[in-house]
């Protein structure tokens, strides 16, 4: 069973290359197609270079339907057995299997290939699916090396509320999103084409409004009912804590930007992978630099 | 000065002095800058902006839309937040108290608990207080860990739990008392401490100190003396460790908290029907 269970993430992490593999290969391919009206050259830009050739407007150029959706069905094959996996391991440790960082980070993974399937705009840019999809595979792997440890074991009375589970799920899906804004910003810098970088600079936006929103009832609401629930108090300066709201406070100012007159977009992309930069310094340089109440 | 204050650029730095003081309280390990002026004043002038902020956006624009006012929202339920964690700062009180069945701790002068039962189940630690005031019992309670107590307006919460090995003494007079871990004799300038020891017969042994010095161990069996007193036996003893916390800036903060969602909710439905309107979504 236990070895079933474990096997699960590893098939996961070959669907998910495969889905990375057939998306190079097809941006290989669309490059072929339309690569003298382009700006292939800017490299590793390809598949928004073929993108940005016929695209429109923000609705237009679908690279799900122009030939990806094999990608998209190992895609959603890896995220349901990712879902499969931690069932599994919650019904054999009694509780949900989100507590420990090994669960963490393949529930991470999990809701990052959830949030590009369900996320605006999102598959509109291969390119951006791409990046994405290449994060979700990093935090998969990363789960399944000996970087984390891996235990069944049973979680300390502390762990065991229904806030938690609230807590960490929408706290991780916020992040979610901002793993989008972050890839999203990422090519921005990256694009040279006025349209192209319109189109990421939405993405970014919408992202880290929804992810705003999920981050901050679930890491910083939610966390601070629970923690009232366990320890009596509701926000104590752990070093998790603060750097939580270090990267609330971060997209704050992302989000105020926006009403910046003059506003540069790229300005607002720095803005936004500083936030994620500070987001995964909580997810991992807290854990492994500090003595937290988070560090299990 | 208004003006300065209810600006988005004012806002922006505000954020970022705040963000990068509590980075340095971090790298620094220095948490009590938290409560220096120098993180204070600025999250002052930061609740500052954001009530000028509000007013004048209120003042403003006083009739709009229900998602119109989703920035407002959050705007206040943050400015709620800072009150409460300000109360908290200022008034809020802990303490830890350790009990054994049977012993008694005076809650916020006039309350008193006594802990009759502890036990340890597969799942979490339990304990079960009787709640007394002026003398009469007026609720029995069990508190585990994510299940508080209010007792007397102070939160009880289920701290720590252990279960040591207590050796049991007899003096002269029959009387019999439990010594535990940590605890000893003395007499000039010897003393002995009980200490737990794997492996011996009743997992306990005492440390002799002579001058503060440790001299040599002492071991325990059933039916030898020490110091007048004869051991009877061992037997496991519960210390059941409740916290005790009172913090009238919690609810305020928990206003500020359901305020600050609802705005957000509000933020969620405004995006949303601006992406639908621009034909945006893919899902």
């Amino acid at each position: 069973m236990n070895i079933i269970v474990s096997g699960s993430v590893y098939v996961a992490l070959a669907l998910l290359a495969g889905s990375l593999l057939y998306q190079l290969w097809a941006g290989a391919r669309r490059r072929g197609r339309y690569e003298p009206a382009g700006d292939a050259a800017a490299g590793g830009d390809t598949a928004i270079a073929a993108d940005a050739a016929t695209a429109t407007g923000d609705t237009a150029g679908d690279g799900e339907s122009r030939g990806l959706r094999p990608a998209s069905i190992l895609r959603t094959a890896a995220a349901v057995l990712i879902l499969i996996h931690l069932i599994a391991l919650s019904l054999m440790r009694g509780f949900p299997a989100i507590t420990a960082q090994y669960e963490a980070l393949v529930l991470f993974a999990g809701l990052v290939l959830f949030v590009v399937q369900v996320a605006p705009r999102v598959r509109t840019i291969p390119a951006l699916v791409g990046v994405v999809d290449l994060l979700a595979f990093l935090l998969l792997a990363l789960s399944s090396s000996p970087l984390v440890p891996y235990a069944i074991t049973p979680p300390m009375p502390a762990l065991r509320s229904g806030w938690m589970i609230f807590h960490i799920v929408l706290a991780f899906l916020g992040e979610a999103f901002f793993t989008v804004a972050f890839g999203a910003s990422i090519l921005l810098l990256l694009s040279k084409s006025d349209q192209r970088r319109a189109r990421l600079d939405r993405i970014t936006y919408i992202s880290i409004a929804y992810g705003y929103a999920l981050f901050t009832l679930g890491a910083l609401v939610f966390g601070a009912i629970w923690a009232y629930q366990a320890w009596g108090r509701y926000w104590g300066w752990d070093p998790k804590e603060t750097w939580s709201l270090i990267t609330w406070l971060v997209y704050s100012v992302y989000l105020h930007l926006r009403f910046v007159r003059k506003r540069s977009r790229k300005v607002s992309a720095i803005a936004s992978i500083v936030g994620y930069l500070a987001m995964m310094f909580t997810l991992f340089g807290v854990n492994w630099l500090y003595a937290s109440v988070h560090s299990y | 000065m208004l003006k300065l204050l209810s600006s988005v650029r004012f806002a922006i730095v505000m954020f970022v002095f705040v963000a990068v003081i509590s980075a340095a309280a971090t790298f620094l390990d220095q948490p009590e800058l938290f409560r220096s002026l120098l993180f204070l004043v600025p999250a002052g002038l930061f609740a500052l902006s954001l009530l000028t902020c509000t007013v004048d956006s209120l003042v403003r624009r006083p009739r709009r839309p229900l998602t119109g006012y989703a920035h407002d929202l959050i705007h206040i339920g943050v400015l709620i937040l800072i009150m409460g964690g300000a109360l908290t700062l200022l008034v809020s009180q802990e303490d830890r108290i350790t009990l054994q069945v049977g012993e008694r701790a005076t809650i916020r002068g006039e309350w008193e608990i006594e802990l009759t039962d502890s036990v340890r189940t597969e799942t979490n630690w339990e304990s079960t207080l009787e709640v007394r005031r002026e003398g009469v019992t007026v609720a029995t309670e069990v508190l585990s860990v994510n299940n508080p107590v209010t007792v007397g307006g102070a939160r009880l919460l289920q701290d720590t739990w252990r279960e040591r090995p207590a050796l049991i003494l007899e003096n002269a007079q029959g009387q019999r008392f439990a010594m535990l871990p940590g605890e000893g004799l003395a007499s000039q300038d010897t003393s002995i401490m009980l200490e737990q020891a794997e492996g011996a017969p009743l997992g306990l042994r005492f440390a002799r100190f002579e001058q503060s010095e440790r001299t040599g161990d002492i071991e325990i069996e059933r039916g030898m003396e020490i110091a007048g007193l004869r051991v009877v036996d061992a037997e496991p003893r519960v210390q059941s460790g409740i916290q005790v916390v009172y913090d009238p800036g919690a609810p305020v903060a928990l206003v500020g908290a359901i305020v600050l969602v609802a705005g957000l909710g509000l933020y969620v439905m405004k995006k949303a029907k601006e992406e639908s309107r621009s034909g945006g979504t893919t899902a």
